[in-house]
């Protein structure tokens, strides 16, 4: 299918893939994001195709990936999306389009951050704005839902603008949420001299105190994910009540770790207090970025000592002596009490998750609920 | 222009200096519908000023630019706020504010995010006598142009210079304004009988820039407004139509003007000085010779006239907002043609006897015009009309006066 809104003179072609296309086209997938500005873990052909294989039916997920190629079939732009029919307000039904490794308003999955178009460097801007007729000229979707995008891509630039469809749209962005990353380039003495001292103490002297009354040590790269993953479930049901894996997502986290460490290496470390487990931390390289991707931790007696902040201060001087490894990604969310991440000194980011809502009723619902809500918290 | 977005689409804090004048109170409406938390900022004088009583500010801080008051403004702003690596953005409205920015920028970086070029880039194009220098260094097309601190040095620039020349303030003082509070700068259309003639209208032994006069009307002055931001540059040129007062006042009428050359040459003199965030330049074009002279640069903060470009679909300071906040915006292809009106000096011009041929014939061409205003807007009109019944209470007030006496 020839896309009519054709960029200047390029002719592009745009298709929808099948399942079976998709995941047959791993490599060709991955070489497009290897050059493109959105290349983090969570648009890996691994996650993307492992999500979809995990969460997909239990859903009810219909694939909608749209491909986008030059006049020579060269891969140029991927949009990894997936429709979804439901009910607004049990209601009103919405079919909406999402992307694939987020289950907003549907279910519990994994939380993937970073999600976005694949497009390649070489004129993103064309193929972003092609990719985006693509959808425009698609009229069975009532809603998009674009979660956890990073506000500095070139996507988001071109769906906050007020022309990026030429139907009527009402754009609402539902989640703001903040990450923190961590550049390891520097000598890890001067990262640590920069931070407050409170948090210097914390992350990486408080070990001394306990290994002075008691035996402290730590383990990496465990082997088994099962057991590292039932430890991290376990210390979360302690701190929040819940665990942090369900059972889907504990077998799509084993799957993935069991992925060819040459692309996606994982790592489990803990921190052990006299033999026993006090700690542990998930993380995941890809792309010279350490992803945290979990951290579980035991109350201490010791009112003072947070064996979480001990574990994650032994990940990150792991991480500075990685020749592997330029940014450890602390990525979205916050602690229990406090925004913990921010006191490492690290570059803050945000994640937004827009929708974009072209049904007619859903509109006005939706600008009547915005315009309630906004006055509620922001009197004028 | 089909997507509306909801009033709380982005997040982010906002602090605008000049919050009791027309150029901040015009950044607070270009920022209105976004999101942002807009907070003002502005000396003890603007306190009975109509724009700090608009609805668009959250709160107006009266008190000096300065480190300590800036620190404390921003601690205040982060006050309560869960996450605090998201500093507030510093917008700029007045020239002294941005030397006084530039020249603390290292210690106020860690409590608020802005852009401005560095120091002595700031510096020079702060001041007139600087750029002039700078220009013709670096082959900027400015008028001749001496800088004076004596009488004997007034002399010899009235000597050497062609006429007219106009006269200006280096830094523009309080002396200056209470003798000509209308006037930027005083015209010579021909050399005085003598120094001391021109010495009872004018300290000459301050600091002072005489300049030739570059021949036009109000609507030979073009301008650029960008924004060079961190990875993306954004502009728009537009013409003025009317100044006030007329030939050497500010802008009291201006329109868009889509023009690639003139866009170009104004990006190019800007880009000669390695510019960061929110500025602006002015050129006139010479009638008899058809150059375009620059005549006056803006740093690191919005123009008089810069709701311009927020008309225009061209917002630069929403662009700058994006880009201290760390967003990534898609800067417009096309613009709207779009006018912009101070309507109080606009009537003052009209009044003036401006003959209308040069009117049409500058807003001639113009089709689906955007018109906004410096201070009517349906959204608060209730600052013009305060504005004109200030006016009237003035005029009143001068007729009470002169029947009593």
């Amino acid at each position: 299918m020839l896309n009519e809104n054709q960029p200047d003179d390029e002719c592009y072609s745009i298709v929808k893939l099948t399942e079976r296309q998709f995941y047959e086209m791993q490599q060709e997938w991955n070489e497009l994001l290897e050059n493109s500005a959105a290349n983090t873990l969570f648009l890996t052909w691994e996650w993307q195709s492992l999500w979809w294989k995990t969460w997909a039916k239990i859903f009810s997920l219909s694939l909608n990936i749209i491909t986008i190629r030059n006049r020579n079939n060269v891969l140029l732009g991927i949009a990894p999306l997936y429709s979804h029919n439901c009910y607004i307000a049990k209601v009103i039904p919405c079919k909406q389009l999402q992307f694939i490794g987020n289950s907003s308003k549907i279910g519990t999955s994994v939380r993937s951050e970073f999600l976005d178009f694949i497009v390649h460097h070489d004129d993103s801007q064309k193929i972003i704005k092609a990719i985006l007729a693509a959808i425009d000229n698609d009229y069975s979707w009532d809603k998009i839902i674009f979660a956890d995008m990073i506000t500095k891509s070139e996507t988001f630039a071109a769906i906050s603008s007020r022309n990026a469809f030429k139907r009527k749209t009402y754009n609402r962005s539902i989640l703001k949420d903040t990450g923190i990353r961590i550049g390891t380039t520097e000598k890890l003495s001067t990262y640590v001299e920069a931070l407050s001292k409170s948090v210097r103490r914390s992350y990486f002297s408080r070990r001394n105190r306990i290994s002075a009354s008691s035996e402290l040590s730590t383990q990496t790269n465990r082997e088994s994910s099962e057991s590292s993953l039932a430890l991290l479930n376990s210390f979360h049901v302690l701190r929040w009540g819940t665990p942090c894996f369900d059972a889907l997502a504990c077998e799509f986290h084993r799957q993935l770790c069991s992925i060819n460490p040459t692309t996606i290496s994982r790592d489990f470390s803990t921190v052990t207090i006299d033999s026993d487990y006090t700690s542990i931390i998930y993380n995941i390289d890809y792309n010279r970025t350490r992803y945290n991707l979990q951290l579980g931790f035991k109350p201490t007696n010791d009112k003072k000592v947070s064996t979480g902040h001990i574990q994650l201060g032994y990940s990150l001087e792991d991480s500075f002596a990685a020749n592997t490894v330029d940014k450890f990604d602390l990525l979205a969310g916050n602690g229990k009490n406090t925004f913990y991440k921010e006191k490492l000194n690290g570059e803050a980011y945000r994640l937004f998750t827009i929708e974009i809502v072209s049904h007619r009723l859903l509109r006005l619902l939706y600008k009547i609920n915005d315009s309630i809500y906004r006055k509620r918290i922001l009197p004028l | 222009m089909t997507g509306t977005f909801s009033k709380t689409f982005f997040e982010g804090t906002v602090l605008i200096n000049g919050a009791n004048t027309t150029t901040g109170y015009n950044a607070a409406r270009s920022l209105r519908g976004y999101g942002f938390k807009i907070y003002g900022q502005s000396n003890e004088d603007g306190r009975h000023s109509i724009y700090v009583k608009s609805r668009l500010w959250e709160k107006v801080f009266f008190s000096d630019i300065s480190e300590a008051n800036l620190i404390g403004i921003s601690e205040e702003l982060m006050h309560g706020t869960s996450i605090k690596s998201h500093k507030p953005v510093l917008i700029l409205s007045q020239d002294q504010a941005v030397d006084i920015v530039s020249r603390i920028s290292k210690n106020i970086a860690p409590h608020f995010s802005f852009q401005l070029p560095s120091r002595e880039i700031t510096n020079v194009l702060l001041d007139k006598a600087m750029y002039s220098q700078w220009a013709s260094e670096n082959g900027v097309l400015i008028p001749r142009t001496v800088h004076t601190k004596t009488k004997k040095e007034v002399g010899h620039a009235l000597d050497s210079l062609t006429y007219p020349l106009v006269i200006k303030p280096l830094y523009r003082a309080d002396s200056w304004d209470k003798k000509f509070p209308n006037d930027k700068l005083l015209k010579m259309e021909c050399q005085p009988k003598s120094i001391e003639a021109l010495s009872s209208t004018l300290d000459l032994n301050t600091e002072l820039v005489i300049q030739e006069w570059i021949p036009g009307e109000d609507s030979d002055v073009y301008f650029l407004l960008a924004h060079f931001g961190n990875e993306k540059t954004t502009s728009i040129g537009g013409r003025k139509i009317f100044q006030w007062p007329i030939k050497s006042g500010s802008t009291s009428m201006c329109r868009t003007f889509n023009d690639g050359k003139m866009e170009e040459l104004g990006l190019e003199a800007l880009k000669l000085a390695n510019p960061k965030g929110l500025c602006s330049i002015e050129f006139k074009r010479n009638r008899e010779n058809g150059m375009y002279y620059v005549t006056e640069p803006t740093v690191g903060r919005n123009d008089y006239q810069s709701f311009l470009g927020t008309a225009a679909g061209c917002n630069l300071t929403l662009f700058y907002t994006l880009d201290c906040l760390g967003y990534n915006y898609l800067a417009p292809d096309t613009t709207n043609n779009a006018i912009w009106i101070d309507e109080i000096n606009c009537i003052r011009s009209i009044r003036a006897s401006i003959p209308l041929s040069s009117f049409t014939s500058t807003i001639s061409g113009l089709k689906n015009v955007t018109l906004s205003f410096a201070n009517f807007s349906l959204f608060e009109p209730k600052i013009i009309f305060r504005l004109c019944l200030n006016i009237l209470y003035g005029k009143f007030r001068r007729l009470i006066t002169l029947a009593n006496n």
